[in-house]
């Protein structure tokens, strides 16, 4: 696979964007994100009636002048979110002499991760083969850690099966503290839906991303044909490949989409078909913006 | 199914072959994708827009597979059988005058033909056709022929004729078959009433009204410049009246009409007369239109002045060879001394104790002849003379020549006194008389062809000019020398004409009333021919080197022209066997073999696939 190189103009361009959170940020941490909870921020709230053992520091002088009252000035809030990052390392994901699938993956996985280490946020990045969600970045917080993050999602390795639902709904995905971001294909009847479930649940903000490469979206093949499928040996596709098989893929790959689109929208979550080809600026300054899932 | 030429299939050898090499050449395409699941769910979405467009595929293999089938069967010619379901077909058709016999525009002979063609063509391929035409004379067209085409056309191009019908010999044919195969299903077509049939089915192709009238009995007497015809007329179905006409010499122009009425079924004799010095020939006709015209008219030619010829005796003593002569022909005679004798336009030369140089280019008879002459057929030994008067015997031969020459011969007490003995005779000669079996009286034809009589004892020396044997014997000889060409004009159709074949007549033609030219065989003394169409026949011959003609008229036969006549019978003996042959299919068949080919290809097809998919 094509290693990952750090686009220092696109990452400059990224720091002027920020994620947009639904749910509360509940992270445990303080950090660059306001909270519905009151805190120690420096943005201003709400006013309540000053009860003795209050921070002194905090009453408004010129309420009191006004009201010959005390009133304690109340503040936001800020949390440190923390972003998690699924990323489908089977096979299919992986398949193919330029890897598209692979490396657009790992772009837009590295781009989520530098814009929130840009606005303090914690990242975490897991690959998920097989049922497991392994962990390569665990909690990145600050530029520092970037350049090491960029170098283990280019030792991912893309092989056998990826069983979404079941690696990720075992592992701690935090409550309320920021987006959860699944990078897939998601070409597979394997149970995904209880993943998205789960996440939701927990307040996380979701996004899913379906990266598909030029050959799923605009297959070329034609003739007689024996498809091997790149993940399990035992799946094959024989059949002389013509124009209405063609048209029947077509509709097989929209109903597929829509399924995983309809599915994000009835829980809240974003949803995005990214082709393989697209560069990483359109994704984020077109449709992400357009989604407002980043400002 | 046999096959006409089975090592043609070798050709299907072909078959696999092409089918291995689309296996071959046609390999699914091994590719490993990232993800058969979208293909695999296309599945469920996948209808065909053109259910053709999936055959796109194995045109080429059908088309590849069609020809060498197709070429294969086309070499192989493959006969498909139908157990029991092919029939061996006798169709007896009537070809008689009355089967011309019209209605509504078409003759019952043509009625007759769609009926078989209609029987041709429903029965199953691989049956046999047998077709039998009947009129004076039965003619196998076609025997067990199984090309439905071809009978068609054969049946198609059988004639009807103008004659009767003769069943006997049709039946006598049709039996033949029967016997070889009881199961023969003998039809016959006819416009005749048959009452009795047994083992064969009869067709009646008479229409139901027809006006139909008869003319027949036409005979004229000439006397006193005056021309008698008489004739009967008969309307077999209506009372009408019908309107006759005279004709003289083939013109136009009737010289007398005259009207008759007449009842159904009811023979009326009619008599005209017309005044004219001279006819060469009357026709007598029935005006009215009718549905059978053959027998309505009827014409008699004068062959009269056509049969003289002229006679030469050559001898020292002709007196009573010629007062013999005299009584029985108007023929001219002309007498010659011997030493005067020259060959000249003669049709019988007699030479009474002379012998010729050369024989003359005519008939010829030899008298007392102790010469030997080249081409006389037989050689002279001398002249034997007898103790005492001895008696000739009289031939019993039973040839139809010495019949004919002894008829009215008594042929006893002839005596002789003396003979010619005659040595190395020619088969071909007649006796008449004998002498301890030397022949002295014999008939025949010489070198030359021409007929030639030999008496071998003087007239002078024997009692035989004083019988009554002579003058009929003479008569026979000279009806044998010198025979009308033609006897009579008057024929009816069907029957044999005899023309009298003598020497001096070359090249006999004979020409139909259909136009055809028939040419007679004139090596034999009497040549004969069929009358198959009503009208005239011209029969044209060079006499001589001079041509005549004779014309004569072959008339309709009278039952022909019965519609209602009955009584026939057509059965055949035995007991019919329905037993059925193996019939052909349709060559369409060949078609379906071909698409059972394509469809077997498929299947071999679609099994290696799923072998490989297993």
């Amino acid at each position: 696979m094509k290693k990952l190189v750090i686009d220092e103009a696109f990452l400059s361009e990224l720091e002027s964007l920020q994620t947009l959170l639904k749910n509360n940020v509940a992270g445990a941490l303080g950090g660059n994100r306001r909270s519905k909870n009151l805190g120690s921020s420096c943005e201003f709230a709400d006013y309540r009636d000053y009860v003795p053992g209050d921070d002194v520091t905090k009453i408004d002088w010129n309420a009191y002048a006004r009201f010959d009252k005390l009133y304690e000035k109340l503040y936001y809030d800020e949390r440190q979110m923390h972003t998690r990052i699924y990323i489908d390392a089977s096979h299919s994901m992986g398949h193919g002499a330029d890897e598209e699938k692979a490396e657009q993956a790992i772009r837009i996985a590295a781009a989520f991760a530098y814009l929130s280490v840009c606005e303090l946020d914690k990242v975490s990045i897991y690959v998920l083969r097989g049922g497991v969600a392994e962990e390569i970045v665990s909690g990145m917080v600050g530029k520092d850690s970037y350049l090491n993050c960029v170098n283990r999602l280019n030792a991912i390795s893309f092989e056998g099966d990826a069983r979404i639902s079941e690696a990720i709904v075992p592992t701690n995905v935090g409550r309320g503290d920021g987006f959860s971001i699944i990078l897939s294909d998601f070409l597979t009847d394997e149970n995904y839906e209880d993943a998205i479930d789960w996440l939701c649940e927990r307040k996380r903000d979701v996004l899913c991303v379906q990266i598909l490469s030029r050959e799923e979206l605009n297959p070329q093949l034609r003739g007689r044909m024996h498809l091997l499928d790149s993940e399990d040996g035992n799946r094959f596709f024989r059949k002389k490949i013509d124009g209405d098989v063609v048209h029947a893929y077509k509709e097989a790959l929209r109903y597929v989409s829509d399924r995983v689109r309809t599915y994000c929208e009835s829980r809240g979550a974003h949803y995005l078909l990214v082709p393989a080809y697209v560069p990483p600026a359109d994704i984020f300054f077109g449709q992400l913006s357009d989604m407002e899932v980043i400002k | 199914m046999t096959f006409l030429y089975p090592m043609g299939l070798l050709g299907l050898i072909g078959v696999p072959i092409i089918i291995l090499i689309y296996i071959l050449k046609n390999k699914y395409n091994e590719q490993t994708v990232p993800s058969t699941y979208l293909w695999t769910l296309s599945e469920k979405f996948f209808k065909r827009r053109n259910p053709l467009s999936g055959l796109t595929g194995i045109i080429s293999l059908i088309l590849q597979l069609l020809t060498v089938v197709i070429v294969s069967l086309a070499i192989a010619r493959p006969i498909f059988t139908l157990p029991d379901s092919a029939g061996e077909y006798c169709f007896v058709l009537d070809c008689s005058g009355s089967m011309n016999t019209e209605s509504d525009g078409s003759s019952r002979f043509e009625r007759a033909k769609r009926d078989i063609i209609g029987e041709i063509d429903g029965a199953s391929a691989g049956s046999t056709y047998t077709l039998i035409a009947v009129s004076d004379e039965t003619a196998v067209i076609y025997e067990r022929l199984t090309d439905k085409k071809l009978a068609r056309q054969m049946l198609e191009e059988v004639p009807c004729s103008d004659g009767g019908t003769s069943y006997s010999e049709a039946l006598v044919t049709a039996q033949k078959y029967f016997d070889k195969n009881r199961s023969f299903i003998v039809t016959l077509y006819t416009d005749k009433s048959v009452d009795v049939h047994e083992n064969a089915e009869v067709v009646n192709v008479a229409f139901d009204k027809e006006f139909n009238y008869s003319l027949s009995d036409v005979s004229g007497t000439f006397m006193g410049g005056e021309l008698s015809v008489g004739a009967t007329v008969l309307s077999y179905s209506f009372d009408t009246t019908l309107e006759l006409a005279l004709y003289l010499d083939g013109k136009d122009t009737p010289v007398k009409r005259t009207e008759v009425a007449v009842k159904a079924g009811e023979p009326m004799s009619v008599s005209m007369s017309c005044k004219t010095d001279s006819y060469e020939s009357f026709r007598v006709a029935i005006e009215n239109e009718d549905s059978l015209a053959a027998d309505n008219e009827f014409i008699s030619y004068n062959l009269k002045n056509e049969s003289a010829y002229r006679i030469l005796i050559v001898s020292e003593t002709p007196f009573f060879l010629q007062a013999a002569l005299d009584v029985l022909t108007d023929t001219v005679i002309d007498t010659a001394r011997p030493d005067a004798y020259r060959e000249g336009d003669y049709g019988l030369y007699i030479f009474h104790s002379f012998t010729p140089a050369e024989l003359p280019d005519a008939a010829v008879w030899l008298i007392n002849s102790s010469m030997n002459v080249e081409n006389s057929g037989f050689g002279a030994r001398g002249i034997v003379e007898l103790d005492a008067p001895a008696e000739l015997e009289k031939s019993d031969s039973t040839s139809t020549v010495a019949q004919k020459l002894l008829t009215g011969v008594y042929g006893k007490d002839i005596l002789i006194s003396e003979y010619v003995k005659y040595s190395s005779m020619y088969t071909r000669f007649t006796t008449l008389f004998s002498y301890d079996s030397h022949p002295l009286i014999f008939a025949g034809v010489n070198g030359f062809g021409n007929r030639e009589v030999v008496i071998g004892f003087d007239l002078h020396k024997a009692d035989f000019s004083l019988s009554t044997d002579f003058v009929a014997l003479l008569g026979n000889l000279l009806e044998y020398s010198c025979p009308d060409v033609i006897e009579r004009s008057e024929y009816t159709c069907g029957e044999d004409v005899a023309i009298n074949i003598t020497a001096n007549i070359r090249n006999v033609k004979v020409t139909t009333p259909l136009g055809e030219e028939i040419y007679i065989d004139t090596s034999s003394g009497v040549a004969t021919f069929r009358l198959g169409h009503v009208g005239t026949y011209m029969v044209s011959l060079l006499a001589s080197d001079v041509e005549k003609n004779y014309k004569i008229y072959s008339g309709a036969p009278a039952e022909e022209g019965n519609p209602v006549q009955s009584g026939e019978a057509f059965s055949l003996s035995g007991v019919q066997e329905y037993e059925r042959t193996d019939g052909e299919f349709d060559p369409l068949m060949i078609f379906f073999v071909c698409l059972a080919v394509i469809l077997i290809a498929d299947w071999m097809v679609y099994c290696y696939e799923k072998y490989q998919l297993r």
